[in-house]
């Protein structure tokens, strides 16, 4: 039974959402519960395999006990096995989060909710367990085609926003499609670890240049790093309030994770192939990260804002990457981490205040504290994290960064940091001052009863989020040293 | 009538500043020739507020002057 | 037991919110007792210590000498300035109040760069939270300039603080021998806090907007903890003396010319932080003990200074000097206080200002720098006409400008201020008690015939010459623009085209000035307007509409394929 774990992460999301529209014919209830159900076992078993990573070593899964390279198998290591944690930790916390939005529509939108976020979810953790090139494509198109159809959910706009992204994910997808396509030509085999021996002599040939750019553009679209990241504004804007938390926090984060996966484990990363798509993509990490800053200093609203911000988010983590050092992998990965925790909880925050007043443009903030005071402090902590003050999670991730660029020599990076942040806190303390100097400018009804200024199903999520970007920054030590000795022994080879 | 009296009542005592040092002996110990001259500090103190005073009125001042609303209408952020 | 000051002080202040509005007052006298007797206990030689990643250990404790005498005289005003803001019955103020406090302390004894500089960004936050509540208009806008200059000069320290640790030195050393890229950058960043010509400007910009009690905390704070920087990592660092006269002469000058109280008496504090930079400059035992006796003499009459202003302030509801006139007979009991204070600062004898200053005027003189023994003589002169003559002229005699209602100074203000004054005697008359805690041991007697002479002379024949000339000195409604203006200016030009420029150069100086700020406003607002060519639209909205520059399918495959091609060709070659 022990064996199945590395498959049931996968499986049991999958089944639950192929389960989730004859359920919720018969009960919302029971359909919520399900849902939150299977994520929690998904948790479970994701943090089961992780502690298995780290004690024993990677864990391994062949499917129909096909023997690897011909079979499709599953890899974990630390780093996939602490990402497929916090995917089904930050899913079943938004599943928890979206009671309030759904419960008064109808069977068949809630069930396509749930069904649909299920699905996608199965995707992410299934590419992020995947040990085989092809099964890594299936498990992306199952995300991104469900999340087409979740932002389409969003009404009117949310329907034009989700078929841009569809057009433009799907030629993202069929991207890497052909550079998969490319690597099965020239190496004959489609399993990772097969394949990165069978790469190595073949690093000189002109179609790894090809395979290695495809690789770029393909994932370089679904994380949405600057200039390829024109979908982004509006979906995350105009899907559901909480689904854009979980895509600017997760969706975008996993196919930067594939690219660590190919670009530092499979390929030879001092190849000087590789080396230059690293410098391309740190310049445009670079400026993706002040134009994203610019940007969301200009908007009115408070979503697009959090979706400009996280258009320079991407770029602090690929900009870790093209550093090639320790450092600037653990700030790397230490921020797809930190992230991930500030943007859905920054989203969460904005969902409830639209739950709350049916509104979300910025000038609207003031006087906000009186009336929702618990997430006001969030907001104010995770503003600190964002602009990079100690001892949040944030401080920390920039820290790691700046050293990355120190140790090479990198002061253009450094600057564009220090600018970002300097921005950053133009457009968080604006809202903070709004928020907490500013009396009420005109009376707001307030849609919702509850006891506590949100519903306990929104206010929690919010409290948590917070408080683990802050342990997050306070124990980052010894997460720190578990990224060490799984992900940098690989760069620095 | 006011001015009149201050001015009369300062040169008096400033006069008996300087008589106290010259009559009173008085332990310099010199660095500087400024040191152990009788009454330096009173011209310094002459001459170092007039040339401030001018300095600052007529030479800064003119430089600086500007209308209370230069930087009005900026929306710096 | 070691109990840290900065950390008690830390959790008042974040309890202080929470804590109900009665038993708040209680707090806000209670804590800087218990801080007091807290710094007091500290011995030479404490330190705490805690462990930081890769093996770091964080000094957040360490007592020497140079460093007790500074907490002492922190905890000091901190009871002071506390008792002065009894009436303060905001939370958040009272708050920033608390950290402020704390994190100067929490600076002050840090043994190692990292806990100086998370206890430095802590006091910057703060203190721009008191600015803030003021709550009006130029208030909020002065605040975000001053959040964002002392975000500068950390982000500055902060860049000097990586490269030292990560060169391996974690612990705060002297620095003057050895001036490398990372000592510059260290050494600009707390310039900015120290206020030196010509990076002061934010002080008279920020300090006077500031409620009346978030002024007297922010007087004696940002700029002494500088100090103590300076004194402690750039001792004899030659470029400070220069640097010090400079700020004396200038700020000086700036002093004399200034209309409103604060301003007057913010110029003031970078005029006096000058005798303090330069000392620093200087270097030798004498100097630098002449460096933290005056940062210590400056808290106190700084303080009462400024709650002087404060009190007129909260009593007539004026503070600029063309509507101040005869407070005398309103208000006696500020205006006596306040001219001691004022009397203090001069260096008149038998106050604290007086034993300091003479510390630094004969270290100058003795290390053989007669040009600046001279130069700090003569910004003495100016201030006193200026804080002393001018604003006691103006403000207590004569006839009163406007009518005024006056409201009654309350009594704990009276109290503070008389406390604060009475120690400014008491250290003038008996300067031992000041000269026994100094860093260094000192042999000097400030008393002596020649010293007070001279002085008595100086203010003599200075007050002479501003009645001479009290017709001149009388203040005017204008604004004194500053050396911010290299970096407010060029911020409102640098987004305008070129072109702009130039055509603008050549309209009146009047309508120049106000399009040139007008114009960054949009930028902020909708920052693609100048890509409008792209979009193929006439008009340009104001303020960023998604709707209207929304990008079209075609548009972004066409930034795929540049992509690619770009990344291709670059590959390749």
């Amino acid at each position: 039974m022990r064996d199945f774990f590395p498959a049931f992460i996968v499986i049991i999301p999958m089944t639950i959402s192929l389960l989730a529209p004859l359920v919720g014919r018969i009960s919302k209830v029971f359909l919520r519960l399900l849902t939150m159900f299977g994520f929690f076992l998904s948790v479970i078993f994701s943090a089961i395999v992780l502690r298995e990573t780290l004690t024993v070593g990677n864990v391994y899964y062949n499917f129909g006990n096909w023997e690897a390279p011909y079979g499709i198998e599953y890899v974990i290591d630390p780093l996939g096995a602490t990402i497929a944690v916090m995917v089904s930790f930050i899913a079943l916390l938004i599943v928890i989060y979206s009671r309030e939005f759904f419960k008064d529509e109808g069977w068949l939108k809630n069930a396509a909710y749930y069904s649909l976020f299920g699905l996608m979810v199965t995707g992410l953790l299934g590419m992020t367990v995947s040990g085989d090139a092809f099964n890594l494509y299936v498990f992306l198109e199952i995300s991104s085609l469900s999340t087409y159809a979740l932002i389409a959910l969003g009404g009117p706009r949310g329907t034009v926003a989700a078929f841009k992204y569809l057009l433009i994910g799907t030629v993202g997808a069929s991207l890497y499609l052909f550079s998969v396509a490319y690597l099965y030509g020239i190496t004959g085999t489609l399993n990772f670890a097969d394949m990165s021996e069978r790469i190595l002599p073949l690093m000189d040939s002109p179609a790894m240049i090809l395979i290695v750019i495809l690789l770029f553009l393909g994932l370089g679209i679904k994380m949405a790093l600057f200039p390829l990241h024109m979908w982004l504004p509006d979906a995350h804007s105009y899907a559901p309030y909480p689904l854009s938390a979980f895509m600017s926090g997760v969706l975008i984060k996993v196919p930067a994770y594939v690219m660590i996966r190919y670009y530092f484990f499979i390929f030879d990363v001092n190849h000087a192939v590789l080396q230059n798509v690293l410098q391309i993509a740190g310049i445009l990490a670079a400026i993706g990260i002040v134009y994203g800053s610019v940007m969301a200093i200009a908007q009115t609203e408070f979503k697009r804002m959090l979706a400009y911000s996280s258009v320079a988010g991407i770029g602090y983590v690929v900009m870790g990457m093209s550093m090639g050092n320790a450092y600037g992998m653990i700030g790397a990965v230490f921020h797809i981490f930190n992230h991930a925790f500030m943007k859905v909880a920054l989203f969460f925050i904005a969902g409830g205040i639209k739950q709350k007043f049916d509104h979300i443009k910025i000038d609207e903030f003031k006087g906000l504290l009186k009336k929702m005071p618990v997430s006001m402090y969030s907001f104010l902590i995770l503003a600190f994290s964002m602009i990079g003050l100690p001892p949040t999670a944030g401080f920390f991730s920039k820290w790691y960064l700046v050293n990355g660029a120190l140790q090479e020599g990198l002061w253009f990076f450094i600057v564009v940091i220090v600018v970002s942040s300097v921005l950053n806190a133009v457009y968080f303390f604006r809202i903070i001052e709004f928020a907490f100097l500013n009396k009420e400018e005109k009376e707001r009804k307030c849609k919702i009863q509850s006891r506590f200024e949100l519903p306990l199903s929104m206010l929690m999520p919010i409290v948590v989020m917070t408080l683990l970007v802050l342990a997050l920054g306070i124990f980052n030590a010894d997460f720190v040293s578990a990224i060490l000795t799984s992900v940098v022994p690989e760069v620095i080879k | 009538m006011e001015e009149k009296k201050l001015i009369l009542t300062f040169s008096v005592l400033g006069f008996l500043s300087i008589l106290t040092e010259i009559i009173v002996p008085v332990d310099y110990h010199p660095y500087y020739w400024w040191h152990a001259f009788i009454g330096f500090d009173y011209i310094f103190g002459a001459i170092g507020g007039v040339i401030l005073i001018v300095v600052a009125k007529w030479i800064l001042f003119p430089i600086v002057k500007r209308d209370k609303n230069i930087y009005e209408g900026s929306n710096e952020e | 037991m070691i109990l840290h000051p900065a950390l008690i002080m830390l959790g008042a202040g974040l309890l202080i919110p929470f804590v109900p509005n009665t038993l708040r007052k209680v707090f806000l006298i209670l804590v800087p007792v218990v801080v007091l007797f807290a710094s007091y206990q500290l011995q030479y030689g404490q330190e705490l210590t805690v462990s930081f990643i890769n093996n770091m250990e964080l000094i957040y404790l360490k007592v020497d000498r140079l460093s007790w005498i500074f907490i002492f005289i922190l905890a000091i005003v901190s009871l002071t300035s506390n008792l002065y803001s009894y009436h303060v019955t905001s939370g958040v103020q009272l708050s920033a109040q608390f950290i402020y406090v704390a994190s100067s302390m929490g600076v002050v004894l840090a043994g190692d760069w990292l806990t100086l500089i998370f206890f430095w960004e802590v006091m910057a936050v703060s203190s721009t939270f008191l600015i803030w509540v003021s709550n009006n208009e130029e208030a909020k806008k002065a605040g975000f300039r001053y959040l964002l200059v002392h975000f500068v000069g950390g982000n500055l320290l902060l860049a000097g603080i990586f490269i030292k640790v990560s060169q391996g030195q974690l612990y705060i050393t002297e620095l003057t021998a050895n001036m490398d890229l990372a000592s510059i950058l260290i050494l600009a960043g707390v310039a900015i806090n120290a206020a030196i010509f010509p990076l002061h400007a934010w002080l008279p910009d920020a300090y006077p907007k500031s409620t009346i009690t978030g002024s007297v905390f922010m007087s004696c704070l940002t700029t002494k903890v500088a100090v103590y920087c300076l004194i402690r990592v750039f001792p004899g660092l030659e470029i400070l003396i220069w640097g010090g006269v400079i700020m004396c002469l200038v700020a000086v000058t700036y002093a004399m010319l200034a209309n409103d109280l604060r301003v007057i008496l913010s110029f003031h504090i970078i005029s006096q932080v000058g005798y303090m930079v330069a000392a620093a400059g200087l270097g030798s035992d004498l100097a630098l003990d002449g460096s933290v006796a005056h940062a210590f003499s400056h808290i106190l009459y700084k303080s009462l200074l400024f709650m002087g202003a404060g009190a007129i302030i909260y009593s007539t509801g004026y503070s600029k000097l063309t509507d101040l006139g005869g407070l005398y007979k309103l208000i006696p009991g500020v205006a006596i206080l306040y001219f001691i204070g004022s009397l203090a600062i001069s260096g008149v004898p038998y106050l604290n200002g007086f034993t300091s200053k003479a510390l630094i005027l004969s270290a100058s003189s003795i290390q053989q720098y007669p040009a600046v023994e001279l130069l700090l003589y003569l910004a003495t002169i100016g201030t006193l006409i200026s804080t002393c003559l001018k604003v006691v002229f103006y403000t207590f005699t004569g006839e009163p400008k406007k009518d005024y209602k006056i409201k009654k100074v309350p009594v704990h203000m009276y109290a503070a201020m008389t406390i604060t004054a009475a120690l400014c005697f008491i250290y003038g008359v008996f300067p031992d008690l000041l000269y026994n805690r100094l860093p260094f041991e000192v042999n000097y007697v400030p008393y002596t015939f020649d010293h007070v002479i001279s002085k008595i002379q100086l203010f003599l024949a200075a007050t002479f010459m501003f009645i001479l000339f009290i017709r001149t000195m009388e203040p005017k409604d204008v604004y004194l623009v500053d050396a911010d203006w290299f970096y407010r200016k060029p911020f409102v030009y640098a987004v305008q085209y070129t072109s702009d420029m130039v055509v603008t150069i050549q309209e009146s100086l009047g309508s120049v000035w106000l399009k040139g700020i007008n114009s960054t406003v949009p930028f902020f607002r909708n920052p693609l307007r100048k890509l409008n060519f792209i979009f193929n639209d006439m008009e340009i909205p104001d303020n960023y509409d998604a709707d209207h520059y929304r990008v079209s399918i075609g548009m972004i495959m066409t930034v795929v394929l540049i992509v690619f091609v770009v990344s291709f060709l670059h590959l390749n070659i």
